[in-house]
């Protein structure tokens, strides 16, 4: 433990903001395989720590936070603020154990990456686009972008500092708010709204094309006309559950995905079958 | 684009890294990389915004399923922002054909970028942890920012530079001597390429098959039943809010999901 606390005052509310918005400004500078998030931790926490101790016990606290982390960084606001909260306790009352603040950090990274990469990024964000690229339209309007905008920052700023904020006043008890079962409510209704809007818009954009052509009544007949004569553009549709499965059943990396549809719709085209 | 074009944006290209920038943090990160967000910027520095806008929603389309999870994702979306839409609005490129050129580019720069964290930012790291250890401010903002900076302009800002100052010329000459059924071809793949992100959001958003009938329900909803876009919205929040008021999770969704079908047939 360190015993080079210098000031017993709390936290002002200016210095909370502060630290908030270090948090926001941020993320992961060089980001690396070795640390991943991790030295963002004492460059968030060092005015604070440069309140609290002297040198001795400031390069203490600093190393201490100097370790891996890695978890999606608008719901991790959550994390910051429990961290922040019990740092502030450590240094006023000299209660709190480092190996407690540790155990945090390690314990919560996990599923707080869980809840941010599938509440944020793979259902809140995607639909954010979906509704800008149909305001954006083929003719580029900017309504599209200037929505994205808008939202994106009107829905995730204040989402990071309630974060922030309830981290810092439930302490330790915040873990159980994020796990509740409302939430699995809300993103299940998101998922299914994002569900409706992602399939008109795929019905709008892939084009999946077939260059295969047949001969009925002396007439040359395209096979793709037949096919989208029962239901519009059904091939795209087909192609897009057939990814889904390699994706989803087969486990296949996207990555490899694209390479692949690159190098077999390239020949299919030279074959005149795509 | 004429050189201070270029510069600037670059610049910016800086700070659309995956959380890598020196400076921006999360919110940088879901905003800059966005195809249709860097189509906006580079429209609004090069005076025509709505042609930024539309070959950014193009590109925007194809990699709507994209997501950086754990650190780790294949393709460099900042990358396809700026360098690539800047080299799509800059060369005759039609948009299938961008799409192809700019997959290409956006994987191997996202190999790149790898290879600086391996090298640039975990020495980096190193330096930042001996500053912790010494309370030395000098080499803990080394560390933390100044290697950074450095490493940024080197992995962002000195290819999408290169891409867009010198990269219009290069693929209009490419284009002019390929072969024109090459050129069929690899407008064939960018017509098919926009499936992939498309199936990557089915994947995150649909956990069982129901989640794909709902999903093959707007599909319906565009390409049978003719709505555009934008009612399908009214359409989807209705739907949404039908599923956040049921009780039971499994029974109800699925009841909803053949009521709404019946009144689409």
């Amino acid at each position: 433990m360190e015993n080079n606390v210098i000031s017993k005052e709390p936290l002002t509310k200016k210095e909370l903001n502060s630290l908030f918005f270090r948090f926001v400004q941020w993320n992961a500078p060089g980001f690396d395989y070795v640390y991943y998030m991790g030295k963002s931790w004492p460059w968030w926490l060092k005015p604070m720590f440069k309140k609290y101790y002297d040198k001795e016990g400031y390069s203490a606290a600093l190393s201490r936070h100097f370790d891996f982390y890695n978890t999606e960084n608008t719901t991790g606001a959550l994390v910051y603020g429990v961290v922040v909260g019990l740092e502030e306790q450590r240094a006023l009352t000299g209660e709190v154990p480092a190996e407690t603040i540790k155990d945090i950090k390690v314990s919560l990274q996990g599923p707080v990456a869980g809840i941010g990469d599938s509440l944020i990024q793979a259902t809140l964000l995607p639909i954010l686009m979906t509704v800008a690229i149909s305001l954006a339209g083929e003719n580029g309007s900017i309504a599209g972008p200037l929505f994205y905008i808008v939202s994106l920052f009107g829905i995730l700023l204040p989402y990071m500092y309630t974060l922030f904020k309830k981290g810092y006043q439930l302490g330790t008890s915040a873990v159980g708010m994020i796990s509740s079962g409302a939430l699995s409510k809300i993103t299940e209704a998101i998922s299914s709204f994002g569900l409706i809007v992602i399939g008109a818009l795929a019905a709008r954009q892939c084009g999946v094309t077939c260059g295969i052509t047949f001969t009925s009544n002396g007439e040359e007949t395209a096979l793709i006309d037949k096919i989208n004569s029962i239901f519009p553009n059904l091939l795209s549709l087909l192609v897009i559950f057939f990814l889904y499965w390699l994706m989803k059943k087969k486990k296949i990396s996207s990555a490899v995905i694209v390479y692949g549809m690159i190098i077999v719709v390239t020949i299919l085209a030279l074959l005149g079958i795509a | 684009m004429n050189l201070f074009q270029c510069i600037l944006i670059s610049a910016i290209n800086c700070l659309a890294g995956s959380g890598t920038s020196p400076w921006g943090g999360v919110l940088a990160k879901y905003l800059l990389q966005r195809p249709f967000i860097g189509g906006l910027i580079i429209g609004l520095i090069t005076g025509d915004v709505n042609k930024g806008i539309a070959v950014g929603v193009a590109m925007q389309l194809v990699y709507i399923g994209y997501m950086n999870v754990g650190g780790v994702s294949s393709i460099d979306l900042g990358t396809v922002s700026f360098a690539c839409v800047g080299l799509a609005m800059a060369s005759n490129l039609d948009t299938a054909e961008a799409i192809t050129l700019s997959t290409g580019i956006a994987t191997l720069s996202n190999s790149f970028i790898i290879l600086c964290r391996n090298i640039i930012y975990t020495s980096a790291g190193n330096l930042m942890k001996k500053g912790c250890e010494e309370a030395d401010e000098k080499k803990i903002w080394w560390g933390y920012e100044g290697i950074v900076i450095l490493g940024t302009i080197l992995e962002r800002f000195i290819p999408c530079f290169l891409l867009i100052r010198f990269g219009p010329t290069a693929v209009d000459a490419l284009f002019a001597a390929l072969p024109a059924n090459l050129i069929n071809a690899i407008n064939v793949v960018g017509k098919w390429l926009p499936c992939i992100g498309m199936a990557a959001m089915l994947v995150y958003l649909a956990n069982d098959i129901w989640g794909i009938l709902i999903f093959a329900m707007g599909y319906a909803a565009y390409g049978y039943l003719g709505l555009n876009a934008t009612s399908i919205i009214f359409f989807a929040v209705g739907y949404a809010y039908l599923v956040y008021r049921s009780g039971n999770k499994t029974v109800l969704a699925a009841d909803t999901v053949s009521d709404d079908e019946e009144e689409i047939m």
